[in-house]
This record gives structure tokens, sequence and C-alpha cells, in this order.
């Protein structure tokens, strides 16, 4: 180490903080493709949310991302393949979120609630992840296309569980509510991030929550849960 | 009519040449038959894909006579678009208002639409599929069949609903049905929407009239539809 009185000649060239050091750095070849991946995952994000698809280039993707030419080749066979490979990571953490509400909370209405505030926070949170789940994923091709109905059919199944483990056979509602739930929230979702209102998402809770808890719950339960959530939203 | 040409020809062209026929007709009827051919060309190539070439093949029209209907492939789309969603609406209507009640009404309603969607399941997939990659006018389009959609579902104004409703409720309900049409159309399993009827009726209903009208028009349609899957065999 040096004294400190001239850092900058000492260190390397400047350097994006996510950047792996280039030369000899100690970590296994999988480490650094899962590093470079990472780092893809996120560029394709960020570009196709300013960008949108269509508009985006490998080009971009390689120079937000800090990978070489030859390193984004190695990975991915173009611009779709490197798009269905983020929408696979993100949707991946998205489902990984919600399936940990289901490890952590026993109750019914308790699951239902923490499974919307989940997805809202996750968008809320990462701008970026709502373009390429809910909007860019439409303009992305066929195949990303049948991801999204993948996607939306993991979240039913989440809700569908959630039913099982928690509610009386008799009387349930057909099972296609559920679907259609997850379906009415992507749709919503969906439009207040058209119109760039994703700042705002938390407050869709109560509502949201109440639309899901009806078909299973009733009314009574259903408001009740809305009314302590609006009380909770305002404070 | 004249007699007949010995070229092959789509039966919907017009012969070439002198046919007497007023020019009103003969351009409304080129206009048709580009709109046609934009739906099957998109149905077969995809939006994105689909070339001017393609759609003035299938339609049977000359370069010049689409330049002279449409500046570009997305004018043409949209015309087409719209040409179907109108017939669509106009279908959707006249069922809808044979009912009675506003929960016969949607269940007729929606039970033209699905039947209409499972009908002609290459116009299904143009209209809710490939709409959606035509770029900002197309999706603006779809913006606004969704409201009238949204408006379709939702119960009419002064309507006593049993259940306290939440503003985005129509709107929640209305996205998932739309979802879960969308979701059959795009993988070509559209034939199964009419059989989603009475799950989806249930789902439109429960907010507004509550468990007991919904639940009672969801075995309604189930038993009309057992019916209906009877009948041929008897």
């Amino acid at each position: 180490m040096g004294t400190g009185t001239f850092p900058l000649t000492v260190s390397p060239a400047p350097q994006d903080p996510n950047q792996l050091p280039s030369g000899r750095h100690g970590l296994t070849r999988d480490e650094v493709v899962s590093h470079q991946r990472a780092r893809v995952v996120e560029a394709v994000a960020d570009v196709v949310s300013v960008a949108g698809y269509a508009a985006t280039t490998v080009e971009d993707i390689i120079v937000t991302a800090r990978v070489s030419r030859r390193t984004f080749y190695d990975l991915h066979s173009n611009k779709q393949d490197a798009f269905l490979m983020a929408y696979d990571a993100i949707s991946a953490r998205l489902l990984t979120a919600l399936g940990e509400v289901l490890e952590q909370e026993p109750a019914f209405t308790d699951r239902i609630r923490d499974l919307i505030a989940t997805f809202l926070q996750f968008f809320h949170d990462h701008p970026p992840y709502a373009d390429v789940l809910l909007m860019e994923v439409m303009a992305a091709g066929p195949e990303a296309v049948e991801r999204r109905n993948w996607t939306l059919d993991a979240l039913a199944a989440l809700v569908l569980r959630a039913v099982d483990e928690g509610q009386p056979k008799r009387g349930r509602p057909p099972e296609l509510v559920a679907e259609g739930i997850v379906g009415g929230m992507y749709e919503i979702v969906y439009a207040r991030v058209l119109q760039g209102r994703t700042a705002r998402l938390l407050d869709l809770l109560p509502d949201l929550t109440f639309s899901a808890l009806l078909p299973y719950v009733g009314q009574d339960a259903a408001v009740a849960e809305q009314r302590r959530l609006r009380r909770r939203v305002k404070r | 009519m004249s007699a007949r040409s010995p070229h092959a020809r789509a039966p919907h062209q017009l012969p070439s040449g002198r046919h007497g026929l007023p020019r009103d007709f003969v351009v409304s009827n080129q206009r048709e038959r580009i709109l046609g051919g934009v739906m099957i060309a998109v149905s077969r190539e995809g939006y994105a894909a689909t070339r001017v070439e393609d759609i003035i093949a299938v339609a049977g029209v000359s370069r010049r006579t689409f330049y002279d209907h449409f500046t570009n492939k997305e004018q043409a789309f949209l015309a087409a678009y719209d040409l179907v969603v109108e017939q669509l609406r106009g279908g959707v209507a006249g069922a809808y208002m044979t009912g009675d009640t506003w929960a016969s009404k949607v269940r007729r309603g929606l039970g033209a639409f699905l039947n209409l969607m499972a009908m002609e399941p290459e116009i299904a997939h143009v209209c809710i599929v490939e709409a959606v990659a035509a770029g900002p006018q197309a999706l603006e389009r779809r913006m606004r069949a969704m409201e009238d959609f949204k408006l379709f579902l939702a119960p009419p104004e002064g309507t006593r609903s049993p259940v306290i409703v939440s503003p985005l409720t129509a709107e929640t309900v209305v996205g998932g049905v739309y979802e879960v049409i969308y979701a059959r159309v795009v993988s070509h399993r559209t034939a199964e929407l009419p059989g989603l009827l009475p799950a989806l009726l249930y789902s439109v209903l429960l907010p507004f009239e509550g468990v007991e009208v919904a639940g009672a028009e969801y075995r309604r349609a189930v038993a009309s539809a057992e019916a209906r899957a009877v009948a041929p065999a008897s």
C-alpha cells in the first residue's frame, strides 16, 4: 500500500464497481461467467427500459454491461437470446420472492396479501424489471410471449397452492378464478407502468387484495382486510 | 356477368378488364380484399415479417391499387383491425341486448364473444396477439377496445350491488378475463374458449352480484354447455 499521496497513480484505469478487475483475480471460470451473465441481465433490463426492445442493439447491451463483444457472443447468439435470458433470470427472482412468502406465512389472508405486496414491491423497486417482464416481453417475439404465459401460470399456481392449503374444498370458486386474479393484476400493473406510474404501485395493495380475497373469503373478510390496508397506506 | 376468365383466380377476385361494374363497387371491393389480405398475410407471417408484397399477393390486387387505398402496411393493418373489431362489437352487442337482467346480458354477450373467437381462430390471433406488435397506434386501439370491454362487463350505473366494490374491481375483472382469453389465443387453443364461459361468467358477476347470483349463473352455464355437448349425439 502506498502512503496515499498519489492514490490515482497506483490505481488501475477508472472502473465500474461492478466490473471485475482484469488480469489475475483468483476467480474460477464459472464465477467469471456467472458475473458476466448477471451484468448482461442488468444491462438488458436497463437498455430495453430506455430504448424499447425493438430499438435495442447488441452494441448497446455490451457497452452498458461492459463486456466485450466476444464475451457477449460466447454467452448469447443474439439480442433476442440475451433478452430471453434476462427475462428468465428476472422472472425467477420474482417467483423466488413470492415462493418465500408462502414459506413464511401460514394464514390464507396474510399469504394472499403478502403475495400481492411482494409483487408490487418488486416492480416498484426495480422499474426496469417491470419493463422486461410486463412491457417489452410483448415485443420480443413468440418465445418471449410463451415465457410470459409460463410466468402467469406459475403465479396462478402459487395462488392455487395457497387456496389448496388454506381453504375448505367445499364451496370453492372455479379454478380458473385464480388465473383471472393473476391476469387482472398483471393488466393493472401493466397499465400503470405504461403510464409511467410505477412509483405509485404500492397504493394498489388494498384494492388488489380485496379483489383477490373476495372469491375465497367472502365479502365481509375481504372488505375488512381492504380497510385495514387502506389505513396502513394512509399512514 | 361476363364469362369467367380461364386463368386461375381467387373466387372473391373481380374479373380484370371491362366488367361493367360501377367504380364505387370496384373500389370498395378492392379495399375489402386488401383488408382480408392483411388478415391472412399477418396470420401466416406475423406482423413484423409481413410485407406489402404478401398482402397484395393474397388480396390479388396490384401494388398500385394497394397504395391507392393505403399509405403503408400499418395503415392497412389498422383498417383491417378496426373492421374486425367493429364486426365483433356488433355480434357481441346483439347478443347482449337479448338478455333481460344484467347477469343474463353478460352471459349472452360473453358467450357470443367466446364463440366468435373460436369460430375464427386466425383472426382472433391477429387481433389479440399481432396487434400488440403493430406499433403505438395499434396499442392505443387495443387500450380503447379494453375500455369498451370494461364498459360491457361492468354493471350499468345505478345497479344495486350487494358487494361493496372497490374502484379497481372492474379493471381487475376485465384484465383477468382478457388475460385468460389471451393465453388461449396466443397458444393456439382458441377452441377451448367457449368452454371457459361458466368460470369467466362467475368471475365477472361475483363482485357485482354476489356469490348467490354468480353461483346460479355458473351452474346454469355449465348445464347449458353440457346440454349442447349431448345434443348432437342424441
